[in-house]
């Protein structure tokens, strides 16, 4: 497979998965089993199909768009989480405050954790927490989109 | 040069099926553990533990919305995904399991991968038209459902491997 054809892929695949991941009311998507994610390795091999290759993909070529698509994800999620942190500050930390506000009746032990996210410490960027994560989760779960999405197409071609 | 078809030497899942289908069910099983130990962890008495709890929450935020009303609870904290969510990774638990014990696996057809995947958005649309009530129940049984059906093509796609010439022979 071209190089070229293969990093393009990736980073369009990746800036989906990035934009699902850090973008507020988009990250909703992920509600269905990290569908957001995932959809990067959907789009890139989608993305290569259209290049015209029409041939089903082999795992070890499933593996290198899922782990590359996720690589990109992972380092376009973290510029879009800090992009959103400037902007709006850590507004995850801030719905789960607002979600026990709302609720009609806070255990014991919510307030704790009610107290510990109004501390600073929780206040600031989490940086290289979630660059971090985001290359463990997002390289698994764009492999995962790759994959079905590859045994869907040999399904379909098969009739 | 390009190995000829059937050739497994360039692909390692071509010449251990079943061995990718065991890593495949310990990752599953360790990911099904860590969703149900973060609450009971986070409770722990030793701070690690509880770190080790609270890292869970943290790592599996991006998978989930996180909703503690949609979620079930386990001494007092929400697991760190929703009822879907564990009942997704618990369908691929019970997969993979199938799929390691069994001596022949052979392939759904497409009607009925097709007909699972039905009743799935079936059951969601229902649920979001509140054509079905919204109970935690319902989500359960229908991330099962998913959980199952995706799971499954994941397997499949270990067991059929594909060469740059096809598709190789299934080895269920």
């Amino acid at each position: 497979m071209d190089s070229r054809l293969l990093y393009r892929a990736a980073i369009l695949g990746g800036a989906v998965s990035a934009l699902t991941d850090a973008v507020p009311l988009l990250n909703i998507v992920n509600c269905l089993c990290c569908l957001g994610i995932a959809s990067g390795g959907i789009v890139a091999v989608l993305y290569l199909r259209s290049q015209g290759i029409n041939r089903p993909f082999t795992m070890p070529e499933i593996f290198r768009i899922g782990l590359l698509t996720g690589i990109f994800g992972a380092f376009g999620a973290f510029l879009f989480h800090y992009l959103v942190f400037q902007m709006v500050g850590n507004w995850q930390i801030q719905w789960i405050t607002n979600m026990i506000d709302h609720m009609a009746e806070v255990p014991p032990m919510w307030e704790d954790i009610y107290e510990k996210l109004q501390s600073p410490e929780f206040q600031g960027f989490a940086g290289w927490s979630i660059l971090i994560r985001s290359l463990i989760i997002f390289p698994v779960f764009t492999y995962g989109g790759a994959l079905l999405t590859n045994q869907w197409l040999i399904k379909r071609n098969r009739g | 040069m390009q190995n000829p078809p059937n050739s497994k030497k360039s692909d390692p899942i071509a010449s251990h099926p079943k061995k990718w289908i065991r890593i495949g069910f310990i990752l599953i099983t360790l990911w099904n553990g860590a969703i149900v130990t973060a609450p009971l962890l986070s409770q722990a008495k030793a701070h690690w533990l509880q770190a080790l709890g609270s890292g869970i929450y943290f790592f599996m935020d991006p998978v989930c919305h996180q909703l503690p009303e949609r979620s079930i609870f386990l001494q007092h904290l929400p697991l760190p995904v929703c009822a879907r969510c564990t009942a997704i990774y618990l369908g691929g638990f019970f997969t993979f399991l199938a799929a390691l014990v069994s001596r022949s696996l052979k392939p759904w057809s497409k009607s009925a991968l097709g007909s699972l995947a039905l009743l799935a958005v079936i059951g969601l649309l229902a649920e979001k038209l509140h054509v079905l009530p919204d109970l935690l129940e319902i989500r359960f049984m229908n991330g099962l459902l998913l959980g199952i059906l995706i799971f499954r093509v994941v397997v499949e796609a270990l067991l059929v491997p594909v060469t740059n010439h096809g598709v190789r022979k299934y080895h269920g």
